[in-house]
């Protein structure tokens, strides 16, 4: 009696154990899960500050699954560009000049309206599993939040960024904070969670800053002001027929 | 001085009818203005009898008025001023509205209408698939936004075939009213694998000499445009030019046109990206040795560009459009900057290489152009 009593007591201890006993691949799956939608619409800004002042550009944004994403700006200077990820490529389109540009392999890497965000960086494909090998590195609270720290190393050099560390929530699987190095480990920007929203039972980042360690005084700020998950879309939003519309 | 004057009482009267228009104007129209002021400073150009070392100082303002992102219907009205104005002293009707058009979108197809621009073709200074417009590139102004084509008046129907396919057709109406002289044009653009494919054609009436106006003729002009990426940027389109009667062998031949664009972006460091672009106009069965009529045509022109940009900071840019077989080359060297919300600084050198007798003469003036544009 005694030895099954004990038994009993060395599985209870054990649970919590076998629950934290999380592999680095659920995780980034999981990751990846909590930040691709069957469909998404949100409404936002950019504030990009440099050490002449700051920009501010406003934007719509569609997508669909991990591969399918549509950004239109509202902004005066950038009004009616339009910015449309498909799998492998990105068509930009220039409403003024009436102008449709297709873009493939390096130049995906250019920054998005000035700001330290790329096109690579606002309409990444969620696969990250296929593109890094990933190995958890510890344990560590961020703003409260308990997290996994995950280094992330590139299998090809067809990523923007070749080493990536993540700081991921325990829980809700979001990623908190993030460090963009080189091969050698040179830090090159650093993303990190300001503020959070709940849509529809999920905690979202709304407000998230990313800075350029390479340049002084230089930081974006991304601002969610409207976010719909699995919003009924026409598939037809992702063609050039809208985006030209 | 009259003339000057009708150019200030034209723009009072502009900026009147503006004023009014914009104080009507729903909360949900969007207005942006674009304002360029460039300071010119040219060396005497020989051409131009008695014209000595200039400063010019050049506006060019854009006033736009674009309706709601919402629903089936669209459109957008933008009026231009241009000061000096060209002719000077002049304000034409045509040159001020620079769009005005509608879209309308249907189930299955979308009606453009008025003043626009279709982007047909690939390149932006050699583009064979132009066909709907005249332009050789080789005679054109070098600028740091670079030559782009002319918005010309047109009614369009695009179909859809697809996510990434297109029908699309269209009509030029003849500025002489007259309605054998209309241009109509359709294209047919699609995904070929990881290629993009464009096949097209026009029939474009056009005057064979600008200063006779009797004559013009049509000019059948199909093209096929492919593009692509293979280690760098690639896009190639060829075309014909036949006239709709009497096209012998001779005449398809000299016609056929070819422009080939190359284009590679390198990153620099982490914030630094180069970027390369040549791009060729090849007619072969032109002249490959130098002519002394007065509008030589030659088999082969050429655009290089390098540009250097410094992520959040200024463009360096150098390019050139070179006329190989007379040895001649237009030549613009600039930096630009982003610097604040809507606002870029601009500063370039351009000056002609060549003999007096070239596509480009030397003895054209060298300029020297710095600014700003602003959009809000």
């Amino acid at each position: 009696m005694k030895r099954i009593f004990l038994i009993i007591i060395i599985l209870i201890a054990l649970i919590p154990f076998a629950l934290s006993a999380i592999t680095v691949e659920e995780i980034i799956n999981r990751m990846d899960a909590a930040e691709t939608f069957s469909t998404s619409f949100s409404r936002g800004e950019i504030l990009s500050t440099d050490r002449f002042g700051q920009k501010t550009s406003t934007f719509n944004a569609w997508a669909r699954g991990a591969d399918e994403s549509l950004i239109e700006f509202t902004s005066v200077a950038e009004r009616g560009q339009k910015v449309l990820r498909t799998k492998g490529e990105i068509y930009l389109f220039y409403p003024d000049a009436q102008e449709l540009i297709r873009l493939q392999g390096a130049a995906l890497r250019q920054s998005l309206l000035g700001s330290d965000i790329s096109y690579e960086d606002m309409t990444g494909e969620k696969n990250t599993l296929a593109q890094y090998t990933a190995t958890i590195e510890g344990q560590e609270s961020i703003g409260g939040r308990f997290c996994h720290i995950i280094t992330m190393v590139a299998k090809s050099r067809t990523v923007a960024y070749p080493v990536q560390k993540i700081w991921v929530d325990m829980e809700t699987f979001m990623v908190w904070k993030a460090q963009y190095s080189t091969q050698n480990g040179r830090l090159l920007k650093e993303m990190e969670v300001l503020g959070t929203m709940e849509v529809d039972g999920r905690i979202l980042p709304s407000r998230t800053a990313v800075s350029d360690k390479l340049k002084k005084d230089s930081k974006t700020i991304m601002v969610l002001t409207e976010m719909q998950i699995d919003p009924p879309l026409d598939p037809s939003i992702f063609s050039l027929q809208n985006l030209t519309w | 001085m009259r003339n000057r004057a009708n150019w200030y009482k034209s723009s009072i009267v502009l900026c009147v009818v503006l004023c009014a228009s914009l104080a009507t104007i729903p909360g949900s129209t969007n207005l942006s203005v674009e304002l360029s002021l460039l300071q010119l400073i040219a060396t005497p150009d020989p051409a131009i009898l008695g014209m000595d070392w200039r400063y010019v100082s050049a506006a060019d303002i854009t006033v736009a008025l674009k309706s709601p992102n919402t629903g089936n219907v669209r459109g957008e009205v933008a009026f231009q001023l241009t000061h000096p104005a060209i002719p000077p002293g002049t304000l034409q009707v045509d040159a001020l509205v620079q769009r005005a058009y509608l879209q309308l979108r249907f189930p299955t197809f979308r009606l453009t209408l008025g003043k626009t621009r279709l982007d047909w073709g690939e390149g932006s200074v050699f583009n064979a698939g132009n066909v709907l417009e005249e332009t050789s590139g080789g005679g054109t102004a070098l600028t740091l936004e670079g030559p782009t084509s002319r918005n010309q008046w047109l009614s369009a129907v695009n179909i859809p075939l697809g996510p990434f396919s297109f029908l699309e057709a269209v009509v030029l109406p003849p500025i002489s009213l007259k309605l054998e002289e209309t241009s109509i044009g359709a294209r047919y653009y699609a995904s070929l694998g990881d290629m993009k494919l464009e096949i097209g054609y026009s029939l474009r009436f056009e005057l064979a000499d600008p200063a006779d106006a009797a004559s013009g003729r049509h000019l059948h002009h199909p093209y096929i445009n492919l593009q692509g990426s293979y280690g760098l940027d690639w896009q190639l389109t060829s075309s014909l030019e036949l006239p709709t009667a009497e096209a012998t062998a001779q005449v398809l031949r000299d016609s056929w046109t070819t422009s080939l664009g190359l284009f590679q972006l390198i990153p620099i460091g982490y914030r630094g990206m180069l970027s390369l672009k040549l791009e060729a106009l090849i007619a072969p069965f032109l002249s490959w040795s130098e002519q002394t009529t007065p509008t030589p045509q030659y088999a082969l022109m050429l655009y290089p560009e390098i540009s250097y940009s410094i992520e959040g900071g200024p463009q360096f840019t150098a390019r050139s459009i070179i006329s190989p077989v007379d040895a001649c080359a237009v030549l613009m060297g600039g930096v630009q900057w982003n610097i604040l919300q809507g606002l870029t600084l601009q500063a370039y050198l351009t000056a002609n290489l060549g003999d007096e007798d070239d596509t480009f003469a030397s003895g054209g003036s060298r300029a020297l152009l710095f600014g700003v544009h602003w959009v809000y």
